[in-house]
Protein backbone atom coordinates (compact mmCIF):
# COMPACT_ATOMS: atom_id res chain seq x y z
CA UNK A 1 0.00 0.00 0.00
CA UNK A 2 2.41 2.41 0.66
CA UNK A 3 4.71 1.89 -2.20
CA UNK A 4 1.31 2.39 -3.85
CA UNK A 5 1.14 5.45 -2.42
CA UNK A 6 4.76 6.51 -3.69
CA UNK A 7 3.88 5.74 -7.03
CA UNK A 8 0.30 7.93 -7.34
CA UNK A 9 2.43 10.73 -5.52
CA UNK A 10 5.33 11.30 -8.34
CA UNK A 11 3.02 10.05 -10.89
CA UNK A 12 0.46 13.54 -9.68
CA UNK A 13 3.56 15.41 -9.40
CA UNK A 14 4.80 14.65 -12.95
CA UNK A 15 0.97 15.22 -14.59
CA UNK A 16 0.95 18.18 -12.35
CA UNK A 17 3.67 19.93 -13.90
CA UNK A 18 3.05 19.22 -17.29
CA UNK A 19 1.08 20.79 -19.56
CA UNK A 20 -2.07 18.74 -18.48
CA UNK A 21 -2.27 21.61 -15.05
CA UNK A 22 -2.08 24.57 -17.40
CA UNK A 23 -4.87 23.05 -19.60
CA UNK A 24 -7.32 22.91 -16.21
CA UNK A 25 -6.07 26.62 -15.87
CA UNK A 26 -7.57 27.27 -19.34
CA UNK A 27 -10.79 25.57 -19.18
CA UNK A 28 -11.64 26.89 -16.11
CA UNK A 29 -11.37 30.18 -17.78
CA UNK A 30 -13.37 28.78 -20.34
CA UNK A 31 -15.95 28.03 -18.10
CA UNK A 32 -16.37 31.11 -16.73
CA UNK A 33 -17.16 32.61 -19.89
CA UNK A 34 -19.28 30.30 -21.41
CA UNK A 35 -21.20 30.16 -18.98
CA UNK A 36 -21.52 33.70 -18.45
CA UNK A 37 -22.15 33.93 -22.38
CA UNK A 38 -24.42 30.95 -22.49
CA UNK A 39 -26.83 32.40 -19.57
CA UNK A 40 -26.85 35.71 -21.41
CA UNK A 41 -28.85 34.24 -23.43
CA UNK A 42 -31.10 32.20 -22.01
CA UNK A 43 -34.58 33.25 -21.48
CA UNK A 44 -35.72 33.10 -17.92
CA UNK A 45 -33.13 30.89 -16.22
CA UNK A 46 -29.71 32.27 -16.72
CA UNK A 47 -28.17 30.49 -13.73
CA UNK A 48 -29.78 27.01 -14.68
CA UNK A 49 -28.15 27.51 -17.50
CA UNK A 50 -24.97 28.10 -16.54
CA UNK A 51 -24.99 25.71 -14.05
CA UNK A 52 -25.79 22.90 -16.80
CA UNK A 53 -22.87 24.38 -19.02
CA UNK A 54 -20.50 24.37 -16.43
CA UNK A 55 -21.31 20.39 -15.39
CA UNK A 56 -21.11 19.41 -19.02
CA UNK A 57 -17.84 21.18 -19.94
CA UNK A 58 -16.56 19.34 -16.71
CA UNK A 59 -17.72 16.15 -17.75
CA UNK A 60 -16.36 16.36 -20.94
CA UNK A 61 -12.83 17.61 -20.30
CA UNK A 62 -12.69 14.74 -17.31
CA UNK A 63 -13.81 12.56 -19.97
CA UNK A 64 -10.80 13.84 -22.32
CA UNK A 65 -7.98 13.76 -19.61
CA UNK A 66 -9.09 10.02 -18.80
CA UNK A 67 -9.28 8.80 -22.32
CA UNK A 68 -5.90 10.56 -23.94
CA UNK A 69 -3.76 10.07 -20.36
CA UNK A 70 -5.21 6.98 -19.24
CA UNK A 71 -4.52 5.36 -22.95
CA UNK A 72 -0.80 7.06 -23.05
CA UNK A 73 -0.13 6.06 -19.62
CA UNK A 74 1.86 3.09 -19.83
CA UNK A 75 2.48 2.94 -23.47
CA UNK A 76 4.71 6.12 -22.99
CA UNK A 77 6.33 4.49 -20.03
CA UNK A 78 7.28 1.65 -21.95
CA UNK A 79 8.23 2.81 -25.04
CA UNK A 80 10.54 5.65 -22.71
CA UNK A 81 11.30 3.17 -20.37
CA UNK A 82 11.01 4.90 -17.36
CA UNK A 83 8.63 2.37 -16.27
CA UNK A 84 11.98 -0.34 -16.05
CA UNK A 85 13.41 1.99 -13.77
CA UNK A 86 10.51 1.60 -11.01
CA UNK A 87 9.50 -2.05 -12.03
CA UNK A 88 13.11 -2.97 -11.44
CA UNK A 89 12.65 -1.94 -7.63
CA UNK A 90 10.83 -4.58 -4.83
CA UNK A 91 7.65 -3.34 -5.88
CA UNK A 92 5.00 -5.46 -7.80
CA UNK A 93 3.65 -5.09 -11.31
CA UNK A 94 -0.14 -4.35 -9.38
CA UNK A 95 0.94 -2.05 -7.20
CA UNK A 96 2.59 0.01 -9.18
CA UNK A 97 -0.57 0.12 -11.58
CA UNK A 98 -2.59 1.34 -8.94
CA UNK A 99 -0.16 3.62 -8.00
CA UNK A 100 -0.08 5.44 -11.45
CA UNK A 101 -4.30 4.67 -11.64
CA UNK A 102 -4.19 6.84 -8.12
CA UNK A 103 -1.64 9.57 -9.30
CA UNK A 104 -4.23 10.28 -12.56
CA UNK A 105 -7.47 9.98 -10.23
CA UNK A 106 -5.86 13.11 -7.94
CA UNK A 107 -5.47 15.08 -11.40
CA UNK A 108 -8.92 14.35 -12.13
CA UNK A 109 -10.61 15.48 -8.87
CA UNK A 110 -8.65 18.42 -8.86
CA UNK A 111 -9.90 18.82 -12.43
CA UNK A 112 -13.39 18.46 -10.95
CA UNK A 113 -12.90 20.68 -8.09
CA UNK A 114 -11.79 23.27 -10.06
CA UNK A 115 -14.16 23.37 -12.89
CA UNK A 116 -16.91 22.96 -10.44
CA UNK A 117 -16.12 25.29 -8.25
CA UNK A 118 -16.18 28.12 -11.56
CA UNK A 119 -19.30 26.87 -12.61
CA UNK A 120 -21.23 26.80 -9.03
CA UNK A 121 -19.88 30.22 -8.65
CA UNK A 122 -21.44 31.69 -11.58
CA UNK A 123 -24.19 29.70 -11.24
CA UNK A 124 -24.32 31.54 -7.58
CA UNK A 125 -23.72 35.03 -8.99
CA UNK A 126 -26.73 34.45 -10.85
CA UNK A 127 -28.92 33.71 -8.61
CA UNK A 128 -28.79 30.16 -8.62
CA UNK A 129 -29.40 28.00 -5.07
CA UNK A 130 -26.95 25.19 -4.20
CA UNK A 131 -28.31 22.36 -3.20
CA UNK A 132 -26.86 18.71 -2.54
CA UNK A 133 -27.64 17.14 -5.59
CA UNK A 134 -24.76 19.46 -7.37
CA UNK A 135 -22.44 17.62 -5.28
CA UNK A 136 -23.64 14.39 -6.15
CA UNK A 137 -23.81 15.26 -10.25
CA UNK A 138 -19.82 16.26 -9.85
CA UNK A 139 -18.95 12.89 -7.51
CA UNK A 140 -21.07 11.04 -10.02
CA UNK A 141 -19.31 12.93 -12.84
CA UNK A 142 -15.28 11.94 -10.89
CA UNK A 143 -16.78 8.46 -10.51
CA UNK A 144 -17.45 8.17 -14.51
CA UNK A 145 -14.65 9.80 -15.44
CA UNK A 146 -12.74 7.26 -13.13
CA UNK A 147 -14.65 3.93 -15.08
CA UNK A 148 -13.45 5.51 -18.59
CA UNK A 149 -10.15 5.97 -17.35
CA UNK A 150 -9.80 1.81 -16.14
CA UNK A 151 -11.06 1.04 -19.45
CA UNK A 152 -8.51 3.44 -21.56
CA UNK A 153 -5.60 1.70 -19.75
CA UNK A 154 -6.62 -1.77 -19.87
CA UNK A 155 -7.35 -1.35 -23.80
CA UNK A 156 -3.70 0.46 -23.88
CA UNK A 157 -2.52 -2.97 -22.78
CA UNK A 158 -4.30 -5.08 -25.09
CA UNK A 159 -3.54 -2.68 -28.11
CA UNK A 160 -1.76 0.56 -28.91
CA UNK A 161 -2.99 4.22 -28.72
CA UNK A 162 -4.99 5.07 -31.06
CA UNK A 163 -7.31 2.06 -30.94
CA UNK A 164 -7.37 2.10 -27.02
CA UNK A 165 -8.84 6.03 -27.61
CA UNK A 166 -11.35 4.77 -30.13
CA UNK A 167 -12.42 1.96 -27.87
CA UNK A 168 -12.68 4.06 -24.71
CA UNK A 169 -14.67 6.49 -26.51
CA UNK A 170 -16.91 3.69 -27.83
CA UNK A 171 -17.42 2.31 -24.32
CA UNK A 172 -18.53 6.05 -23.17
CA UNK A 173 -20.86 6.08 -26.14
CA UNK A 174 -22.38 2.63 -25.57
CA UNK A 175 -22.31 2.96 -21.84
CA UNK A 176 -24.83 6.09 -22.21
CA UNK A 177 -26.89 4.75 -24.85
CA UNK A 178 -27.58 1.41 -23.68
CA UNK A 179 -30.02 2.19 -21.11
CA UNK A 180 -32.62 4.01 -23.52
CA UNK A 181 -31.65 1.64 -26.81
CA UNK A 182 -32.98 -1.40 -24.48
CA UNK A 183 -36.06 0.58 -24.10
CA UNK A 184 -36.98 1.12 -28.08
CA UNK A 185 -39.14 -1.70 -29.93
CA UNK A 186 -37.06 -3.01 -31.91
CA UNK A 187 -34.83 -4.03 -28.82
CA UNK A 188 -37.63 -5.93 -27.47
CA UNK A 189 -38.76 -7.60 -30.49
CA UNK A 190 -35.64 -8.66 -32.00
CA UNK A 191 -34.99 -11.69 -29.57
CA UNK A 192 -31.39 -12.03 -30.74
CA UNK A 193 -30.58 -8.01 -30.31
CA UNK A 194 -32.27 -7.90 -27.16
CA UNK A 195 -29.88 -11.10 -25.91
CA UNK A 196 -26.86 -9.17 -27.26
CA UNK A 197 -28.14 -5.71 -25.01
CA UNK A 198 -28.82 -7.79 -22.13
CA UNK A 199 -25.04 -9.16 -22.40
CA UNK A 200 -24.26 -5.66 -23.05
CA UNK A 201 -26.02 -4.55 -20.33
CA UNK A 202 -24.60 -6.53 -17.61
CA UNK A 203 -21.10 -6.59 -18.87
CA UNK A 204 -20.71 -2.79 -19.73
CA UNK A 205 -20.70 0.11 -17.47
CA UNK A 206 -24.10 1.80 -16.84
CA UNK A 207 -23.33 5.50 -17.56
CA UNK A 208 -26.66 6.77 -17.94
CA UNK A 209 -27.32 6.06 -14.63
CA UNK A 210 -24.21 8.05 -13.23
CA UNK A 211 -25.79 10.94 -15.17
CA UNK A 212 -27.48 12.88 -12.56
CA UNK A 213 -27.43 16.62 -14.22
CA UNK A 214 -30.76 16.33 -15.64
CA UNK A 215 -31.71 15.98 -11.87
CA UNK A 216 -29.90 18.99 -10.27
CA UNK A 217 -31.47 21.13 -13.57
CA UNK A 218 -35.15 19.53 -12.90
CA UNK A 219 -34.59 20.25 -9.23
CA UNK A 220 -35.55 16.42 -8.92
CA UNK A 221 -35.04 14.81 -5.56
CA UNK A 222 -33.22 11.26 -5.60
CA UNK A 223 -34.05 8.87 -2.83
CA UNK A 224 -30.92 7.62 -0.88
CA UNK A 225 -31.33 4.29 -1.56
CA UNK A 226 -30.69 4.96 -5.47
CA UNK A 227 -27.40 7.14 -4.87
CA UNK A 228 -26.28 4.27 -2.30
CA UNK A 229 -26.93 1.46 -5.00
CA UNK A 230 -25.49 3.29 -8.00
CA UNK A 231 -22.22 3.80 -5.46
CA UNK A 232 -22.09 0.34 -4.86
CA UNK A 233 -22.24 -0.71 -8.32
CA UNK A 234 -19.61 2.02 -9.44
CA UNK A 235 -17.56 0.44 -6.17
CA UNK A 236 -18.11 -3.30 -7.25
CA UNK A 237 -17.33 -2.24 -11.37
CA UNK A 238 -14.34 -0.57 -10.30
CA UNK A 239 -13.21 -3.26 -8.52
CA UNK A 240 -13.85 -5.90 -10.91
CA UNK A 241 -12.15 -3.56 -13.28
CA UNK A 242 -8.85 -3.04 -11.16
CA UNK A 243 -8.59 -6.87 -10.67
CA UNK A 244 -9.08 -7.86 -14.42
CA UNK A 245 -6.21 -4.28 -15.24
CA UNK A 246 -4.06 -5.70 -12.78
CA UNK A 247 -3.95 -9.41 -14.32
CA UNK A 248 -3.53 -8.04 -17.87
CA UNK A 249 -0.56 -5.96 -16.44
CA UNK A 250 0.97 -9.08 -14.80
CA UNK A 251 0.87 -11.28 -17.47
CA UNK A 252 1.90 -8.78 -20.41
CA UNK A 253 5.31 -9.01 -21.80
CA UNK A 254 7.39 -5.38 -21.13
CA UNK A 255 9.52 -5.59 -24.16
CA UNK B 1 24.82 -16.23 -7.86
CA UNK B 2 22.37 -16.34 -11.14
CA UNK B 3 22.09 -18.95 -13.81
CA UNK B 4 20.24 -18.63 -16.93
CA UNK B 5 19.33 -22.26 -18.06
CA UNK B 6 18.10 -23.40 -21.75
CA UNK B 7 16.90 -20.07 -22.24
CA UNK B 8 15.09 -19.37 -25.46
CA UNK B 9 12.54 -16.89 -26.66
CA UNK B 10 11.07 -16.25 -29.85
CA UNK B 11 9.19 -12.84 -31.18
CA UNK B 12 6.60 -13.01 -33.18
CA UNK B 13 5.70 -9.21 -34.30
CA UNK B 14 2.47 -10.15 -37.02
CA UNK B 15 0.79 -13.77 -37.11
CA UNK B 16 1.96 -13.89 -40.96
CA UNK B 17 5.49 -13.16 -40.40
CA UNK B 18 7.99 -15.99 -39.44
CA UNK B 19 8.90 -16.42 -36.02
CA UNK B 20 12.32 -14.51 -34.94
CA UNK B 21 14.46 -16.67 -32.85
CA UNK B 22 16.34 -14.50 -30.59
CA UNK B 23 17.37 -16.35 -27.44
CA UNK B 24 18.82 -20.44 -29.00
CA UNK B 25 19.08 -22.11 -25.46
CA UNK B 26 21.09 -19.87 -23.81
CA UNK B 27 22.77 -21.11 -20.55
CA UNK B 28 25.42 -19.18 -18.42
CA UNK B 29 26.25 -18.70 -15.09
CA UNK B 30 27.23 -15.58 -12.99
CA UNK B 31 29.30 -16.40 -9.94
CA UNK B 32 29.63 -14.49 -7.01
CA UNK B 33 32.12 -11.64 -7.32
CA UNK B 34 32.51 -11.63 -10.82
CA UNK B 35 32.98 -8.51 -12.93
CA UNK B 36 31.32 -9.82 -16.02
CA UNK B 37 30.63 -8.32 -19.30
CA UNK B 38 28.41 -9.44 -21.61
CA UNK B 39 29.34 -8.74 -25.51
CA UNK B 40 27.09 -8.61 -28.63
CA UNK B 41 26.46 -7.23 -31.62
CA UNK B 42 23.61 -5.04 -31.88
CA UNK B 43 20.36 -7.10 -32.03
CA UNK B 44 22.17 -10.38 -31.33
CA UNK B 45 19.83 -10.59 -27.83
CA UNK B 46 21.59 -8.86 -25.11
CA UNK B 47 19.05 -6.74 -24.05
CA UNK B 48 16.16 -9.40 -23.97
CA UNK B 49 18.13 -12.00 -22.04
CA UNK B 50 18.25 -8.77 -19.38
CA UNK B 51 14.98 -8.32 -19.60
CA UNK B 52 14.07 -11.77 -18.90
CA UNK B 53 16.45 -11.76 -15.99
CA UNK B 54 14.01 -8.57 -14.76
CA UNK B 55 10.94 -10.43 -15.07
CA UNK B 56 10.23 -7.65 -17.72
CA UNK B 57 9.74 -10.42 -20.67
CA UNK B 58 9.25 -14.37 -20.23
CA UNK B 59 11.00 -16.79 -21.73
CA UNK B 60 9.39 -19.38 -24.17
CA UNK B 61 11.18 -21.86 -22.34
CA UNK B 62 14.40 -22.47 -20.06
CA UNK B 63 14.88 -20.53 -16.40
CA UNK B 64 16.58 -18.21 -14.70
CA UNK B 65 17.97 -19.46 -11.09
CA UNK B 66 18.86 -17.12 -8.29
CA UNK B 67 20.78 -17.98 -5.34
CA UNK B 68 18.59 -18.18 -2.58
CA UNK B 69 21.37 -15.03 -0.75
CA UNK B 70 19.50 -12.69 -3.29
CA UNK B 71 16.27 -13.19 -1.76
CA UNK B 72 13.00 -15.72 -1.90
CA UNK B 73 10.49 -14.61 -3.95
CA UNK B 74 11.28 -11.76 -7.05
CA UNK B 75 10.40 -8.75 -5.03
CA UNK B 76 13.20 -9.72 -2.76
CA UNK B 77 15.61 -10.56 -5.41
CA UNK B 78 15.03 -7.22 -7.17
CA UNK B 79 15.85 -5.53 -3.99
CA UNK B 80 19.51 -6.68 -4.03
CA UNK B 81 19.77 -5.68 -7.39
CA UNK B 82 20.78 -2.91 -8.74
CA UNK B 83 19.44 -1.96 -12.86
CA UNK B 84 19.90 0.33 -15.54
CA UNK B 85 18.58 0.16 -18.59
CA UNK B 86 19.78 0.98 -22.23
CA UNK B 87 18.85 4.59 -23.14
CA UNK B 88 16.92 5.10 -19.54
CA UNK B 89 14.83 8.41 -19.97
CA UNK B 90 13.64 9.50 -16.82
CA UNK B 91 10.77 11.12 -15.63
CA UNK B 92 11.15 14.58 -17.89
CA UNK B 93 9.33 16.81 -14.89
CA UNK B 94 10.59 15.31 -11.91
CA UNK B 95 13.91 16.84 -10.60
CA UNK B 96 16.89 14.99 -10.51
CA UNK B 97 16.64 15.15 -6.53
CA UNK B 98 12.93 14.13 -6.76
CA UNK B 99 13.86 11.33 -9.09
CA UNK B 100 16.11 9.51 -6.71
CA UNK B 101 13.73 10.47 -3.78
CA UNK B 102 11.26 8.53 -5.87
CA UNK B 103 13.18 5.59 -6.05
CA UNK B 104 14.42 5.74 -2.93
CA UNK B 105 11.37 5.23 -1.24
CA UNK B 106 10.42 2.69 -3.49
CA UNK B 107 13.23 0.68 -2.30
CA UNK B 108 12.46 1.64 1.73
CA UNK B 109 15.26 3.65 2.36
CA UNK B 110 14.86 5.42 5.50
CA UNK B 111 14.92 9.68 4.68
CA UNK B 112 18.14 10.36 6.62
CA UNK B 113 20.46 7.60 4.68
CA UNK B 114 18.59 8.73 1.49
CA UNK B 115 19.82 12.13 1.94
CA UNK B 116 23.47 11.28 2.41
CA UNK B 117 23.14 8.88 -0.38
CA UNK B 118 21.87 10.88 -2.65
CA UNK B 119 24.36 13.96 -1.80
CA UNK B 120 27.36 11.00 -1.68
CA UNK B 121 26.55 9.61 -5.33
CA UNK B 122 25.94 13.32 -6.98
CA UNK B 123 29.23 14.46 -5.77
CA UNK B 124 30.79 11.34 -6.43
CA UNK B 125 29.08 11.78 -10.27
CA UNK B 126 29.18 15.13 -9.99
CA UNK B 127 25.78 16.37 -10.96
CA UNK B 128 25.01 17.50 -7.40
CA UNK B 129 24.64 21.28 -9.13
CA UNK B 130 21.97 19.81 -11.18
CA UNK B 131 20.02 17.92 -8.76
CA UNK B 132 17.21 20.63 -8.32
CA UNK B 133 16.65 21.26 -12.09
CA UNK B 134 14.33 19.31 -14.10
CA UNK B 135 15.34 16.03 -15.96
CA UNK B 136 14.15 17.06 -19.38
CA UNK B 137 17.06 20.30 -19.02
CA UNK B 138 19.65 17.18 -18.33
CA UNK B 139 22.14 16.20 -21.09
CA UNK B 140 22.09 12.30 -22.30
CA UNK B 141 25.43 12.09 -19.92
CA UNK B 142 23.78 13.64 -17.39
CA UNK B 143 20.85 11.29 -17.29
CA UNK B 144 22.88 8.20 -17.66
CA UNK B 145 24.65 9.53 -14.49
CA UNK B 146 21.53 9.93 -12.35
CA UNK B 147 20.22 6.93 -13.83
CA UNK B 148 23.02 5.62 -12.39
CA UNK B 149 23.12 6.64 -9.01
CA UNK B 150 19.42 4.95 -9.04
CA UNK B 151 20.63 1.76 -9.92
CA UNK B 152 23.73 1.77 -6.67
CA UNK B 153 21.78 4.13 -4.03
CA UNK B 154 20.25 0.93 -1.99
CA UNK B 155 23.77 -0.76 -2.34
CA UNK B 156 22.82 -4.13 -4.11
CA UNK B 157 24.83 -6.27 -3.99
CA UNK B 158 24.55 -7.52 -7.88
CA UNK B 159 24.37 -4.54 -10.46
CA UNK B 160 22.63 -5.26 -13.92
CA UNK B 161 23.64 -2.48 -16.80
CA UNK B 162 22.79 -2.34 -20.10
CA UNK B 163 24.90 -0.19 -21.99
CA UNK B 164 26.09 1.62 -19.16
CA UNK B 165 28.83 3.66 -20.88
CA UNK B 166 26.82 4.67 -24.52
CA UNK B 167 26.17 8.28 -24.55
CA UNK B 168 28.70 9.13 -22.01
CA UNK B 169 32.04 11.48 -23.03
CA UNK B 170 35.33 9.47 -22.30
CA UNK B 171 35.88 11.53 -18.95
CA UNK B 172 32.06 9.75 -17.69
CA UNK B 173 33.44 6.64 -19.42
CA UNK B 174 36.45 6.43 -17.01
CA UNK B 175 34.33 7.30 -13.69
CA UNK B 176 32.15 5.00 -14.57
CA UNK B 177 34.84 1.98 -15.06
CA UNK B 178 36.58 2.94 -12.04
CA UNK B 179 33.40 2.83 -10.04
CA UNK B 180 32.36 -0.18 -11.02
CA UNK B 181 35.97 -2.09 -10.73
CA UNK B 182 35.62 -0.05 -6.90
CA UNK B 183 32.21 -1.59 -6.24
CA UNK B 184 33.27 -5.32 -7.50
CA UNK B 185 36.38 -4.80 -5.47
CA UNK B 186 34.41 -4.20 -2.13
CA UNK B 187 32.60 -7.36 -3.44
CA UNK B 188 29.62 -6.42 -5.91
CA UNK B 189 28.73 -8.74 -8.39
CA UNK B 190 28.53 -7.03 -11.64
CA UNK B 191 27.21 -8.00 -14.90
CA UNK B 192 27.26 -5.04 -17.95
CA UNK B 193 26.23 -5.43 -21.78
CA UNK B 194 28.27 -3.68 -24.20
CA UNK B 195 29.20 -4.00 -27.90
CA UNK B 196 32.22 -1.93 -27.28
CA UNK B 197 34.95 -4.64 -26.64
CA UNK B 198 38.14 -2.77 -25.11
CA UNK B 199 36.07 -1.94 -22.11
CA UNK B 200 34.80 -5.29 -21.08
CA UNK B 201 38.43 -6.29 -21.92
CA UNK B 202 39.43 -3.63 -19.51
CA UNK B 203 37.48 -3.97 -16.29
CA UNK B 204 36.34 -7.22 -15.95
CA UNK B 205 37.23 -10.31 -15.68
CA UNK B 206 34.73 -12.82 -16.87
CA UNK B 207 32.69 -12.17 -20.72
CA UNK B 208 30.13 -13.89 -22.41
CA UNK B 209 29.95 -13.66 -25.64
CA UNK B 210 26.40 -13.93 -27.66
CA UNK B 211 26.06 -13.87 -31.30
CA UNK B 212 22.44 -13.93 -33.51
CA UNK B 213 20.96 -15.15 -30.00
CA UNK B 214 23.22 -18.01 -29.63
CA UNK B 215 25.93 -18.18 -26.82
CA UNK B 216 29.61 -18.33 -27.88
CA UNK B 217 31.93 -18.17 -25.46
CA UNK B 218 31.54 -17.91 -21.50
CA UNK B 219 34.23 -17.59 -18.90
CA UNK B 220 37.88 -15.93 -18.61
CA UNK B 221 39.47 -12.95 -20.38
CA UNK B 222 43.00 -14.93 -19.93
CA UNK B 223 41.80 -18.13 -20.97
CA UNK B 224 39.64 -16.88 -24.10
CA UNK B 225 43.10 -14.83 -24.89
CA UNK B 226 45.55 -17.79 -23.83
CA UNK B 227 43.80 -19.79 -26.06
CA UNK B 228 43.91 -17.54 -28.72
CA UNK B 229 47.15 -16.46 -28.62
CA UNK B 230 50.30 -18.03 -31.25
CA UNK B 231 53.54 -18.89 -29.87
CA UNK B 232 55.03 -15.78 -31.24
CA UNK B 233 57.28 -13.37 -29.98
CA UNK B 234 58.39 -9.80 -30.99
CA UNK B 235 61.73 -9.05 -30.70
CA UNK B 236 62.78 -4.97 -31.13
CA UNK B 237 66.02 -3.73 -31.41
CA UNK B 238 68.61 -1.66 -32.68
CA UNK B 239 71.59 -2.25 -35.05
CA UNK B 240 73.50 -0.01 -37.75
CA UNK B 241 71.78 2.77 -36.22
CA UNK B 242 67.75 1.92 -36.84
CA UNK B 243 65.34 0.05 -34.70
CA UNK B 244 64.00 -3.52 -35.95
CA UNK B 245 61.10 -5.59 -35.14
CA UNK B 246 60.91 -9.29 -36.11
CA UNK B 247 58.55 -11.76 -34.85
CA UNK B 248 59.67 -14.95 -34.11
CA UNK B 249 58.59 -18.53 -32.82
CA UNK B 250 58.46 -19.57 -29.21
CA UNK B 251 61.01 -22.56 -30.72
CA UNK B 252 63.33 -20.22 -32.58
CA UNK B 253 63.54 -17.32 -29.90
CA UNK B 254 66.23 -18.39 -28.26
CA UNK B 255 68.36 -19.22 -31.01
CA UNK B 256 67.11 -15.94 -32.92
CA UNK B 257 68.40 -13.69 -29.88
CA UNK B 258 72.10 -15.39 -29.33
CA UNK B 259 72.33 -14.31 -33.46
CA UNK B 260 71.56 -10.98 -33.00
CA UNK B 261 74.21 -10.65 -29.47
CA UNK B 262 76.53 -12.38 -31.54
CA UNK B 263 75.76 -9.39 -34.15
CA UNK B 264 76.52 -7.17 -31.09
CA UNK B 265 72.78 -5.63 -31.36
CA UNK B 266 71.13 -3.72 -28.84
CA UNK B 267 68.05 -5.71 -27.68
CA UNK B 268 65.19 -3.20 -26.64
CA UNK B 269 62.08 -5.70 -26.35
CA UNK B 270 61.07 -9.32 -26.06
CA UNK B 271 57.36 -9.37 -25.97
CA UNK B 272 54.77 -12.51 -26.31
CA UNK B 273 52.65 -11.45 -28.73
CA UNK B 274 48.57 -11.62 -27.43
CA UNK B 275 45.80 -10.67 -29.23
CA UNK B 276 43.56 -8.15 -28.14
CA UNK B 277 40.00 -9.27 -27.00
CA UNK B 278 38.54 -6.98 -30.07
CA UNK B 279 40.44 -9.16 -32.61
CA UNK B 280 39.75 -12.51 -30.75
CA UNK B 281 36.01 -11.56 -31.21
CA UNK B 282 36.31 -10.88 -34.24
CA UNK B 283 38.26 -14.03 -35.10
CA UNK B 284 35.65 -16.49 -33.40
CA UNK B 285 32.57 -14.57 -35.58
CA UNK B 286 34.01 -14.80 -38.46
Amino acid sequence: MKQTLIVAKYTFIEVYRSKVMTSIFFLALAVLVMTYIASEFAYGAPAKVALDFGLGITTISNLAMAIFIGSTLLNKEIEQRTLYMILSRSISRSSFLIGKILGLSVVLLTNTLVLNLVSVGVYVLLGGVISKLIFWAAYFSLIEAFIVLLFAVFFSLLTNTSLAVIYSIGIFTVGHSINETSKIFFAKSNPLFHSILNVCFFMLPNFYKLNLKDFVIYQQNISWDYLLNIQIYAILYIVFMLLVISQVFKAKNLD
Amino acid sequence: MIEFVNITKKFKFHFWEKEFLALDNVSFKIDQGDLVGFLGANGAGKTTLIKILMDFSRQDSGEVVFSPALGKNIEEIKSSIGYLPERAYLYPYLTGREFLNYVGEITSIAQKDRRELIEFWSQKLQIDSALDRRIHGYSKGMQQRLGFISALMHKPSFILLDEPLSGLDPIGRKEFKSILRELNNQGTTIFFSSHVVSDVEEICNKVVFIEKGKLIYQGSIDELILQNTDDLYRIKYFEQEKFNIIHVHENDKNRTLSELLMKKANIIEIEKEKPTLEEIIYKIKK
